[in-house]
């Protein structure tokens, strides 16, 4: 295995794997070097610190972030069609990968570790300011509701998926987070759009071509 | 033959069994660690997987790391061509930066999410696999 994955892609992801399970705070080059069965040494020829870590714990975490917007971009989806994308994008992946979310969660903790605030809010801005493009094209093209708020919108949504990540990891991933989310954003939408007509008829449209 | 089927969306990884089960038998890895362990272990058996079908978006590794590290694998070692694994990488994300990327390790087939069954089996009579 040593042969084919790089020591640098395996430290990153049993990072991932040590803050799952036991939060940012325990994580330690120590312990990635016990679970990895090397030396703290070797670590450290990787990465500097357990702050460098981190950084590339982040760097992962939103490293789909670009492609699933030129995704969108791509396929010209209609504004609620990429709403529906974007968060399903996440949604899935999240739930194909639940270590994962304890970065979703362990977000705010990293914001205080000295280098990594930047890092966090470059992630959250991104996402947020691209959930506020959508709504602002939604409105242009007279399908949302011109007196809501984008950023508003764009916050319940974030909103929503954090709270429903946050409920799936402490019900010890119970339910389905991707059908879950699916359903919360139908009643985020159905209380922005102009016409609710019009949105059943791109919903019946986008399940068809499903 | 052998396939490797590298999907973590269940939906997706049951039709690429469905399909692919007809021409013969097949591996399967829901992430990228995974698919690598099952490539190495083949390959140190003197074996080879005919086609590797390759999700981007997957937990641990994605495709395009995965991708890398077995194009890496196969100039270090200096596989004859038969030894070397057809890859169609299969994604939702379009042909987005990361596909780009990943057409810089080089693989032989973009499948787009989700995929049409005639697709890939017109691909698998491209690539000879209809044994």
């Amino acid at each position: 295995m040593q042969v084919m994955v790089h020591r640098r892609e395996r430290i990153v992801i049993t990072a991932i794997d040590v803050i799952n399970e036991l939060g940012v705070q325990a994580l330690s080059t120590k312990r990635i070097a016990q679970m990895e069965g090397v030396s703290e040494s070797t670590v450290f020829k990787h990465f500097a610190s357990k702050n460098a870590i981190l950084h590339a714990v982040l760097d992962t975490y939103g490293q789909f972030d670009s492609d699933i917007i030129e995704s969108i971009q791509l396929k010209e989806l209609a504004c609620i069609d990429s709403l529906f994308y974007y968060t399903e994008a996440y949604t899935q992946y999240y739930e194909n990968y639940p270590a994962i979310t304890a970065i979703t969660q362990g977000m705010d903790e990293m914001r205080y570790i000295d280098g990594l605030a930047p890092v966090v809010d470059a992630i959250k801005s991104k996402r947020r300011c691209f959930l506020m493009a959508l709504i602002e094209r939604g409105q242009k093209e007279g399908v949302i509701k011109p007196e809501v708020l984008p950023e508003v919108v764009a916050d319940i949504i974030v909103g929503m998926v954090l709270a429903s990540v946050g409920r799936w990891r402490s019900e010890s991933f119970g339910f389905g987070l991707n059908r879950f989310c699916k359903v919360a954003l139908q009643v985020i939408v159905d209380g922005i759009v102009i016409n609710p007509l019009q949105q059943d008829v791109c919903a019946a449209v986008t399940k068809n071509e499903r | 033959m052998r396939f490797l089927i590298v999907e973590d969306d269940l939906v997706s990884r049951r039709l690429l069994e469905k399909i692919l089960g007809q021409y013969g038998n097949y591996d399967l890895a829901t992430n990228g660690l995974e698919a690598l362990e099952l490539y190495q272990a083949q390959q140190e058996k003197g074996e080879s997987y005919a086609l590797i079908c390759l999700d981007v978006m997957m937990p641990k590794l994605d495709g395009v790391r995965v991708l890398k590290a077995i194009r890496d694998y196969e100039e270090k070692f200096n596989l004859e061509a038969d030894r070397k694994a057809k890859v169609i990488l299969i994604t939702a994300l379009g042909e987005s930066q990361i596909v780009r990327e990943a057409s810089a390790h080089g693989y032989d087939a973009y499948l787009p999410k989700p995929f049409d069954m005639t697709v890939l089996t017109d691909l698998l009579k491209q690539f000879d696999l209809l044994a």
